[in-house]
């Protein structure tokens, strides 16, 4: 272990206030997931995976304990900061796409290249990045498919070109919740593929599933049991 | 960068947003419309008050009137050399009457007016019907009346056909219609008549100078119509006297040369008193009128202009002497004169032009007791100098500014109080000098408040454009609940979403703008045509234009357009702000598991 851990979660408490009723989803949570691994959290249905990558991901905020990216401790981080981790760092792959249906896949691939360029800066750089979300998408199989709109694909190939735009600012963590919870099991074995393929390039995967054989397919499996970590033995 | 992508998309995709749109493009016309029309009334009016008084007026203090006028102008133009061209101005009050209206009798104003000097201080040539160019003067050469009636009758005519060629369906004043048609068939013969008189005398003028002189001649012997009443009692007593045939007949041939005589005297009667009545009469007793005294012109429910009158129509000014003698009981009995008409004058201030006349200065000075007065024993000795009401100034520069004319006037007032003391006949006299807008500041001022009302009240309904693009956008933020999340989730700022909101509220306003101003512009710039179209296809005339203005302004200033779009983009910000707030406010986790 020479390198420093790309995650480190450490007594991560989140509670949840619904009226006067309290849900504490998250008990302590400890996990730690070295650099350039391919983790799976399995867990039962409401366990609170989602929630957990959320709080990795900085899209909401922990209510106690801390979480170190890339050997930096976020908890404490601005919200401009926050908002350049997420640019720079972190890709995050939903379970429902959420693409912009006014969008093409092409604009769609490149928007956090676009959330990341200021106007003046765009005209020089709009060939380039054009190129480069091409190109990604080319590897994810979309090649041909670059001036459909997202309502004309189907949801295997929606899930690649979310996986593009998560891809387009090279993060170096992907996080991704349920990637395959809609598919069926051959294009759950495509999307896992190109997952893995990432991993190989580097990249720090931590992945939420419910499928057991999608789990089987990563490095390490995580099982998130009453809001507390435990690992298989 | 994303955000005027998003934006750009978002606008190409929405359908609801082009009720915005619409909203944007109905405020921005209105408004671009009403600007328009308000500020070239306005500047028309400014124009036509300028106009009126030149720059800038000096007038004495109460009725008594301004001695030494002449020798002060002298003055004034040595010791404030900004000063172009100064001219002295009386105004009286009276009655007009018009020769063959009996029953007609209105109030006017009456100016005494020097020619040309008025119309150099003043735009006063410029609204003249007759004399357009050259030198202005109270005796037009026949040529350019024959010139401009013959013109005139021509419009009339043709204004005639137009008339009648309109049709009026359904219950529509068929008995005004017919009236009006009839008012210009008169109008059109009297000026007809006047054409062809008018050529005919100057055609002949050399005979004519031959035909006086016959009929002067004609007049000494002693011929007319009873000599040939006296022939033919002649004749019938030769017939029952039984007179030998020969005789008769020789009798017979001198009556119908007689006959022929008295006829062709008659002729020469009449053409001679045509011709002197505009060509010889006193030239003092002339009279240029307001282009809007009733009677002598009306205006058609299209806003044509008919005139009734022709040259050489005769009025009667009855006047209310202000002068000197005016303390006395000789104030109440009017100094009555008979004027006969060779001009009129259109200043664009209506209330001027439908209640003044214009004689000759020396004319109404007399009239008004304002002329000089003489010692009994020296006929030489002034004992009380002429006076005028008013002197008006007309500077060298061409546009000067408010300021500028301040600064002239104060130096006039200054001047005057220099004179005054070398003249003990001005020694009392008080003046003001006032500029131009100083003069009409009441007008002004009243046409600008209505503006301003009009803008509030336009901007008041203007909101509902506004509320528009909240309403939509609020919608859009709510439907785009999901996009706000990613757009969070991979690292947009708060301000940044709220951008794209702001963004495309600007874009709607702006897109609405855009088309309002080119609706706008193109309806203003042909606003009259479209006046025109309604009122010869439908007969309807929603805009009774008085005397106030032939046409309706047509410019469209660029500072209204700009003001207008900038006030449309704000508008559409504004409307924008409170969703934008809602999407920067957004949990990203929150927006996500909208679903
Ligand atoms: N914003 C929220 N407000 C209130 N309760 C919430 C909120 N988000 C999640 N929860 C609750 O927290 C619990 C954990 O939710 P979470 O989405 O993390 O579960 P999960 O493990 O991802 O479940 P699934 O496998 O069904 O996706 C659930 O009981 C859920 O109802
Ligand atoms: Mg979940």
């Amino acid at each position: 272990m020479s390198k420093p851990p790309a995650i480190l979660v450490e007594g991560v408490h989140k509670t949840y206030r619904l009226g006067r009723q309290d849900l504490h989803v998250l008990r302590g949570v400890d996990c730690t997931i070295g650099d350039g691994e391919f983790v799976a959290i399995v867990g039962a249905s409401g366990s609170g995976k989602s929630t957990l990558l959320h709080l990795i991901g900085l899209l909401d905020r922990a209510d106690e304990g801390g979480i170190t990216l890339d050997d930096r401790n976020v908890m404490g981080l601005s919200a401009g900061a926050c908002n350049r981790m997420r640019r720079h760092e972190i890709g995050f792959v939903f379970q429902f796409y959420h693409l912009f249906s006014e969008l093409n896949v092409l604009d769609n691939a490149m928007l956090p290249a676009m959330v990341d360029t200021p106007l003046l800066n765009w005209f020089s750089r709009r060939k380039k990045l054009r190129a480069k979300a091409a190109g990604i998408l080319d590897d994810v199989g979309l090649g041909d498919r670059l001036k459909h709109r997202p309502r004309e694909l189907s949801g295997g190939e929606r899930q690649r070109v979310a996986i593009a735009r998560a891809l387009m600012n090279d993060p170096s963590i992907l996080l991704a919740d349920e990637p395959t919870g809609n598919l069926d099991s051959k294009t759950g074995a495509k999307i896992m593929k190109l997952l893995k393929r990432c991993n190989a390039n580097g990249q720090t995967i931590l992945m939420v599933t419910h499928d057991s054989d999608i789990a089987a397919q990563a490095d390490r499996i995580l099982h998130l049991v009453d809001g507390l970590m435990m690992e298989p033995l | 960068m994303y955000k005027f992508f998003l934006c750009f998309r978002y606008l190409k995709s929405r359908g609801i947003a082009y009720l915005a749109v619409l909203g944007v493009v109905l405020c921005v016309f209105m408004m671009v419309v009403v600007i328009s029309l308000f500020t070239g009334f306005i500047n028309n009016i400014e124009k036509a008050a300028k106009g009126l008084f030149g720059d800038v007026v000096m007038s004495a203090e109460g009725q008594h009137g301004l001695a030494y006028y002449d020798e002060f102008i002298a003055e004034v133009r040595k010791k404030v050399p900004e000063v172009r061209e100064a001219s002295p101005y009386i105004l009286s009050y009276g009655m007009l009457r018009i020769s063959g209206q009996e029953h007609y009798r209105n109030p006017v104003q009456i100016a005494g007016i020097r020619l040309p000097e008025h119309a150099e201080v003043s735009a006063f040539g410029k609204g003249l019907f007759v004399q357009k160019s050259g030198k202005l003067s109270w005796d037009p050469p026949v040529k350019d009346l024959i010139a401009r009636i013959e013109q005139e009758s021509k419009r009339t005519g043709e204004l005639k056909s137009k008339r009648e060629a309109r049709k009026f369906d359904g219950p529509h004043r068929p008995l005004e219609q017919a009236n009006e048609i009839e008012r210009i068939g008169n109008a059109l013969r009297l000026q007809e008549e006047a054409v062809a008189n008018l050529r005919n005398i100057d055609r002949n003028r050399a005979e004519l100078t031959s035909l006086q002189a016959q009929l002067e001649e004609a007049l000494a012997r002693g011929v007319g119509r009873e000599d040939v009443d006296q022939g033919r009692k002649a004749l019938a007593q030769a017939r029952a006297d039984n007179v030998a045939p020969d005789k008769i007949e020789a009798m017979e041939s001198e009556l119908e040369a007689l006959e022929k005589a008295v006829v062709r005297l008659e002729t020469i009667q009449r053409q001679t008193s045509y011709y002197e009545r505009i060509a010889y009469e006193n030239p003092d007793r002339r009279v240029v009128l307001g282009l809007g005294i009733e009677a002598l012109s009306f205006r058609t429910d299209t806003g044509d202009v008919v005139r009734l009158w022709t040259p050489g129509q005769k009025v009667i000014l009855y006047v209310f002497p202000l002068g000197r003698r005016s303390m006395d009981m000789s104030a109440l009995s009017p100094e009555i004169g008979n004027f006969s008409v060779i001009d009129d004058n259109r200043s664009g201030v209506p209330p001027i032009d439908s209640a003044f006349v214009y004689v000759p200065f020396e004319t109404l000075q007399k009239l008004n007791h304002m002329e000089a007065e003489y010692s009994q024993e020296d006929p030489k000795l002034v004992v009380a100098p002429a006076r005028c009401s008013q002197i008006i100034f007309k500077v060298k520069a061409d546009q000067p500014t408010e300021e500028e004319l301040r600064g002239i006037s104060r130096r006039i007032e200054r001047a005057w109080l220099g004179f005054r003391g070398r003249f003990p006949g001005a020694a009392m006299t008080s003046v003001s000098v006032e500029t131009w807008r100083q003069r009409q500041h009441e007008l002004l001022s009243t046409v600008e408040g209505q503006r301003i009302m009009m803008i509030v009240i336009l901007s008041i309904v203007s909101m509902v454009a506004v509320i528009l693009i909240f309403v939509i956008l609020y919608v859009l933020v709510m439907q785009k609940t999901a996009d706000v999340g990613i757009l969070k989730a991979i690292g947009a700022s708060s301000t940044g979403v709220a951008g794209v909101f702001l963004l495309y509220g600007a874009a709607l306003a702006a897109v609405g703008a855009a088309i309002g101003v080119i609706l706008g512009y193109r309806f203003v710039r042909n606003i009259n045509q479209i006046a025109d179209w309604l009122a010869t296809e439908f007969g309807f005339t929603p805009f009774r234009y008085g005397f106030l203005f032939d046409r309706f302004p047509d410019e469209i200033q660029l500072h209204t357009v700009v003001w207008v779009v900038f006030a449309a983009i704000l508008a559409g910000i504004i409307g924008a702000l409170r969703p934008a707030i809602k999407a920067a406010r957004m949990q990203p986790v929150e927006a996500l598991r909208y679903e």
